[in-house]
Parts: C-alpha cells; sequence; structure tokens
C-alpha cells in the first residue's frame, strides 16, 4: 500500500527544473480545481498549496521565511505581486486574488504569479537540491493541506 | 570503511527474549544495544549540542522506513528543518527517493510555538494515525530537559503531563519512537529519563587538539547493553559506533597447539620453535636495530605459507612501507597481489582504540588473516587521541585482548629508549599484556657496533635465554648463535672473556662453524667435496651454505656452472 495516496504520479524518475515544476504545479491546480477558472486563480492555488505543503514539511517559519525571500526577487519584474498575500491561516485571501486579476488582467497575473513560484521552488531547490523539493512539495500536495486555522 | 547506500531495509531480527529488536542500521550500535532496539520502544537520544543526535535518529529512520510503514519525522522546537535537510542530505544513509513516502517531515514548530503542547499532540496522533508509521522521530526537546512539570501558562498541558501522554500514546500507536532531546548532562530528573525504554546519551569532548565522541547506553528494558563509553565516529556515511568489548571477545576461539615459523632464519631454534600460535609477540629495540624487518619478514613467511596477513602501519606511508617490504622480500609483491594481505595505514591524532580495533578486525575477518603486525605501539600511541593516550595501558589491553581472541597471531614492535637494564618498552608499561617479549640492543665489540637480542619471556615455552646475535642486511634479518664468551652484555660494552675462548667462530653454530673450518682448510669447496668433508647429506648443507653467506663468512663462486664456497678471511679478535 502508498502511504501517501497519488504522491507518486507527481514525482518522475528526473528531477524536473523549477520552471517545469511550477507549471506542473500550476496545471494540476487548474485540473483539482473545483470549477473552471482562470490562469491566474490555478497559478494562485498552486502557490497556495506549496507553501502549505511546505509549512508542513519545513515549518510556518521556513516556509514564510522563503516565500518573503522569492516575493522580494519576483516583485521586481511583477509589481503586482505586492498586491497578492500569500498566508498560512489566510483563507480568506480569494478575494485579493479577484481584485488583482481585475485591476491587471488574467495573463499578467498568472505570469506574475508562476514566476513567484518558480522563484520559491529555486530557493528551495538551492538549500535541498532539486530532487528533494519535488519530494517535499509531492508530499505536502498529496497529503493534503491540514487546517491550522481551525485549531485555537 | 564505507556503509553502501542501500534500499534493502534490515529485517526485524529474531527474538532474543521474547520483544523483537529493531536493527539500528548504525554500524556497531546494535551490539552495544544487546541486539537493536526493542520493537515499539520508546528511546531517547540526548545529549549536547551538536553530538550527532539528529544524525543518529536520521540513520535509524533512514534504515527502517519503507512506503507500506513509513517514518515521521516531527521537528517541535529545534534545528529548523531546512538546514537540517540541507545537511542531512550529505549523508550516505539519506535517501531523497524515500522522501515524501517512506519518510515524511511534519513540522510542528508553528503550533509549540504559538499554542501549548496539547495541540502538539493533537496533530501528532492525527499524522500518525494517517501514516501509520513504523518509526517516530520527534526532534527535540530541549524544553523538556530543563523545564520542570509546571504548565506553560494556566490551563494548559504541562510538560510532564504531555511526556506522559506522549509515551502512552506512542505505545498505543506500535511505533518505535526516537525522542531528541538537548541535553547538557543536567537533565536527569527530566520525566522523559524515567519515561523512555532506553536512553542514548551522546558527548563530544574537546581534548586539546582533538575531539573524541562518545555514546552511552544508559538504559534499555528487557536488554543487557554494553556498558561504558562507546566512541563513534561520523563520516560521510554517518555514525559508525565503535563497541568497547567487541563482539569477537565473547566468541574466544580455542587456540591450537602450533608454533608459526617467524622467517627469520636462527629465530625459530630460539623460541622453541617458532612463535605459538596465537600468541601476542612485542619486540622492543631501539631506533634502527631492524625491528621492521623483523615484523615484515614474519608477515612474509606466513603469505609465503599461504596464510593471511594483516599489517597496520601508523609511522611510514603505505607505499614507502611497501617498497621497502618488497625490497627486502621480493615475493612479497607477488604475494600482496594474491589478495590474502592487507595493509593498514592509521595516522590520525584523534583516533580511538576502539575504532582502530575495528578497522584491524574488519581486516582480520574480511581476508581471514592468522598473522597481524602492529609497527609501531609507539607510533600507535601517538596516533591515539590524547584522551586515550592516558589510558594506553588499558587501551592495549583491550585490543590486544580482542584480537587474540579471534586466533590471529600478533607481532608487535615498540621502540625502547634508556639503557639496556633500565629500557622500558614505552611511555606506559605494558609488557604484561603480551605472552612473548624479545629485546633488541646495540652492543659495542671492539669499536665495531654489533646487535644482538635476547628472549626476554615467554608464556609456557621453553626458549633460549642467551644473548643471540643478528644481522640485518639487504637480503633480511639473519639471528645468530649465542654470544656467550662476553660477559657484560647488559653495559653495552661487553669484554671478551678470554680464558673461555674455545674453538669455533662467534656467533655460529657447531655445524656452521665446522663448515667454516673445512672451507678455510680446503680453500674452497664444491658441494659435495663439502658434504664429504663434513660428514652430512648435501641437502642437509644448504641452510648453513645460507646463512653462513648472508652473514658474511663465505662466498659463492661459480666455475664451469658449478658452484664453489669459499671463506671470507676474517679478522681475528
Amino acid at each position: 500500500m502508498v502511504n501517501v495516496p497519488g504522491a507518486t504520479h507527481i514525482i518522475p524518475a528526473k528531477a524536473p527544473s523549477s520552471t517545469e515544476l511550477a507549471r506542473q504545479l500550476v496545471a494540476r491546480a487548474a485540473r483539482n480545481g473545483k470549477s473552471p477558472e482562470s490562469a491566474a486563480h490555478s497559478a494562485f492555488s498552486a502557490c497556495k498549496i506549496t507553501y502549505r505543503a511546505l509549512a508542513r514539511s519545513i515549518g510556518v517559519e521556513g516556509a514564510n521565511a522563503l516565500l518573503a525571500r522569492a516575493q522580494s526577487q519576483t516583485v521586481k519584474t511583477h509589481p503586482l505581486l505586492r498586491e497578492i498575500g500569500i498566508g498560512h491561516r489566510d483563507d480568506d485571501d480569494t478575494a485579493k486574488i479577484d481584485a488583482v486579476v481585475e485591476k491587471h488582467g488574467i495573463a499578467a497575473s498568472a505570469a506574475g504569479l508562476e514566476a513567484l513560484l518558480e522563484v520559491l521552488l529555486t530557493l528551495l531547490g538551492r538549500f535541498v537540491g532539486t530532487d528533494l523539493v519535488v519530494r517535499l512539495v509531492a508530499q505536502g500536495a498529496t497529503i493534503g493541506t491540514h487546517e491550522h486555522e481551525d485549531t485555537p | 570503511m564505507t556503509t553502501k547506500k542501500s534500499r534493502a531495509k534490515p529485517a526485524i531480527r529474531p527474538p532474543d527474549i521474547g520483544i523483537p529488536n529493531i536493527a539500528t542500521g548504525v554500524p556497531g550500535l546494535d551490539a552495544v544495544l544487546g541486539g537493536g532496539v526493542p520493537e515499539f520502544s520508546m528511546n531517547l537520544i540526548a545529549g549536547n549540542p551538536g553530538a550527532g543526535k539528529t544524525t543518529l535518529a536520521q540513520q535509524i529512520m533512514f534504515a527502517n522506513a519503507t512506503e507500506e510503514r513509513p517514518a515521521l519525522y516531527f521537528t517541535v522546537l529545534g534545528e529548523p528543518t531546512l538546514k537540517m535537510l540541507r545537511y542531512q542530505k550529505e549523508f550516505g544513509f539519506f535517501d531523497p527517493a524515500l522522501v515524501g513516502s517512506a519518510v515524511q517531515y511534519v513540522n510542528l514548530s508553528d503550533e509549540a510555538v504559538d499554542y501549548d503542547l496539547s495541540v502538539v499532540l493533537a496533530r501528532m496522533i492525527e499524522e500518525v494515525e494517517r501514516a501509520r508509521p513504523r518509526v517516530v522521530v520527534v526532534d527535540s526537546f530541549r524544553i523538556a530537559m530543563g523545564q520542570g512539570g509546571a504548565p506553560s501558562a494556566p490551563g494548559k498541558m504541562s510538560l510532564d503531563a504531555f511526556i506522559q501522554r506522549l509515551a502512552v500514546e506512542m505505545t498505543s500507536w506500535e511505533v518505535t519512537s526516537f525522542i531528541i532531546g538537548d541535553s547538557n548532562g543536567r537533565g536527569y530528573r527530566s520525566p522523559m529519563f524515567t519515561v523512555a525504554d532506553a536512553v542514548f546519551f551522546l558527548t563530544q569532548v574537546a581534548d586539546r587538539n582533538s575531539v573524541v565522541r562518545k555514546l552511552q547506553v544508559l538504559k534499555v528494558r528487557g536488554r543487557a547493553s554494553m556498558p561504558g563509553l562507546h566512541t563513534f565516529r561520523i563520516t560521510k556515511q554517518g555514525l559508525q559506533v565503535f563497541p568497547r568489548i567487541p563482539e569477537q571477545q565473547f566468541e574466544r576461539r580455542p587456540m591450537p597447539t602450533l608454533r608459526l615459523t617467524t622467517g627469520i632464519p636462527g629465530l625459530d631454534e630460539a623460541m622453541g620453535g617458532g612463535i605459538p600460535a596465537g600468541d601476542a609477540l612485542m619486540l622492543g629495540g631501539p631506533a634502527g636495530s631492524g625491528k621492521t624487518t623483523f615484523a615484515t619478514q614474519f608477515a612474509a613467511e606466513g603469505l609465503r605459507r599461504g596464510e593471511s596477513v594483516v599489517i597496520v602501519v601508523f609511522e611510514e606511508y603505505p607505499e614507502e612501507y611497501l617498497s621497502r617490504a618488497k625490497a627486502r622480500n621480493q615475493d612479497i609483491a607477488a604475494m600482496i597481489e594474491a589478495g590474502n594481505f592487507r595493509l593498514i595505514y592509521l595516522r590520525p591524532l584523534d583516533l580511538s582504540v576502539d575504532e582502530t580495533l575495528a578497522e584491524i578486525l574488519e581486516a582480520v575477518a574480511e581476508i581471514g588473516a592468522s598473522r597481524v603486525v602492529i609497527d609501531s605501539l609507539s607510533g600507535f600511541q601517538i596516533a591515539l587521541a590524547p584522551a586515550f593516550r592516558e589510558d594506553f595501558r588499558e587501551s592495549l589491553y583491550r585490543l590486544v585482548g580482542a584480537l587474540t581472541a579471534t586466533g590471529v597471531t600478533i607481532f608487535m614492535t615498540t621502540e625502547i629508549a634508556g639503557g639496556y637494564p633500565e629500557a622500558a618498552f614505552t611511555t606506559e608499561r605494558v609488557s604484561f599484556i603480551t605472552d612473548d617479549i624479545i629485546v633488541q640492543r646495540f652492543i659495542e665489540i671492539d669499536g665495531v657496533l654489533r646487535t644482538v637480542l635476547a628472549i626476554h619471556k615467554m608464556r609456557g615455552s621453553a626458549h633460549s635465554h642467551d644473548f643471540l646475535t643478528y644481522e640485518v642486511s639487504a637480503q633480511g634479518a639473519v639471528v645468530g648463535g649465542p654470544l656467550r664468551n662476553y660477559r657484560g652484555i647488559l653495559t653495552g660494552v661487553p669484554e671478551q672473556q678470554r680464558q673461555l675462548v674455545r674453538e669455533g667462530h662467534e656467533g655460529l653454530t657447531e655445524r656452521e662453524s665446522m663448515v667454516l673450518d673445512t672451507l678455510v682448510r680446503l680453500g674452497g669447496a664444491s658441494r659435495i667435496i663439502l658434504a664429504e668433508h663434513v660428514g652430512v647429506a648435501m641437502e642437509e648443507l644448504a641452510d648453513t651454505i645460507t646463512r653462513l653467506e648472508l652473514l658474511g663468512y663465505t662466498r659463492t663462486t661459480r666455475t664451469n656452472g658449478k658452484e664453489i664456497f669459499h671463506a671470507i678471511a676474517q679478522s681475528s679478535t
């Protein structure tokens, strides 16, 4: 019995690059969306799932630190990211992404979020190696996130 | 020594006394634990920061994790997971392919900081129920070691209560758990020490320029663990523990009543037929007295007889040592190629005795060695970490005891400093550890530096009590006859007792003297003529002629393809 259902199907034999992995995660988020979403919403979901997977395995502090660094590097080329927050306990962020999409358009929002995800994965890869990035992201992504928000 | 990265998981060993053991995957640790970690036990890994606790836990976890029964690694408060993964990934046991499936990392530091321990416990239960792990690691309980049982805030779970609940939950989950705890050694009153089924305590001690890591198993419920402090080393492959008392010592091999030929002409006779198999022999002598030549000749003789040999060197680089040995024993190169020879080179200044012993025992087992040469004890003493040098006698006692228990015969060399009567083998008196002792020394006779040796001790065996002359040449060492006509040899400047001089030649056997006299008389002779005059069979002359030639008394020429032996003129005394 595979303990982590679905874990293996997103773990390829050869570790993909951060760009490839980011695209795969966005595509996966699009497939798993409850209703058809815009590319920007799928990219946002992929960022959130990845962030939560990392928070689970490396801790909230670690995930926050990586995300903050990724954001500071990406915001130069994608200033709209200043208006988007991806927080561990912030579940009510759909409104934020809706507003950003309305203001900057789907394509620009999706490009910014995908770039953010790519940089986040690159930074993580520099620490633990690309092979482990896939494993860590897959672990959290397929197990499902824990709703820490519900805890007191 | 290397531990290969392998996907194969150590199987649960058959139960010794009911509860099965889980193999740790850490070389040497299972022996210390009395077989392994009891299944479903709760184990505490405590120690100072940097002692190797996390690495030990990770190594055990990777050795036992499977997709069916994974391992969960909870980070509560400790090294940030990102950093931990970055460094642990460097070890050979860390298999990235297992991460995410067989090995899952769960970080609970957020809960531990923001909430109370009941939330941490609830998250653990949730994860364990989901994953059904075989192994759970909780890293770390620095807080547990220093605090008392008071709750951190009113209405919140106290640490004592948390530990108690954790122990109960872990047992009911049927997992083998490892709790990592930072401790400065003052935390023995922590409830964790009481609740845990096994406690591993890791320390790292810096002494002068060396660092020695030690592991102590404070307790293991239901197992007879090995007491004492066991050194360990962290290499690229992870931890390796060197048990104080190697397993072989528990299974002492019965000694055959054989004698081993030393390969040094004349020495076997003086020793009553060679070195008794299984003995530990110590050869002491001043610098340049030929100790290494004797030792390599002993090794080469073993190889020549088809035995397997291990040589441990501390002072010379292996290439130099071997090239010197090859120069003296031309056959040795070919025999080394045959694979029944290991040269162990140990030079670092932070070695532990247990580590050295493990390396030698491994080589002995690997090639089935019957002879071990340690060249030299003086170098060994220097190679040890200062902490072990202080206990050199005890260390050597353990080394020799463990090695002889395997049935090997040990030939050790050691440098002797000081004058003969008071000469000590090393700075520590270690002679009681050995079965046989041979001492070499320089003496001066008529302004010429000569070498003699004496057999000081042979347990349970008759041996020569004479001072025997010996020569070391490019061809090797040869032991001659007794130096009988002198007195005051111990002073280093003996005097000839002229009234006792008999016919014959100093240092030669009766037959050798007869052969030499015959050659002097005849002015040269072929083998057949010589045999006729001396009155022995031709084949019996071979050794005698070889020794006389090596000692410089005779030379051989060839005329029409026939060997002719001649005496070389000796200066009279």
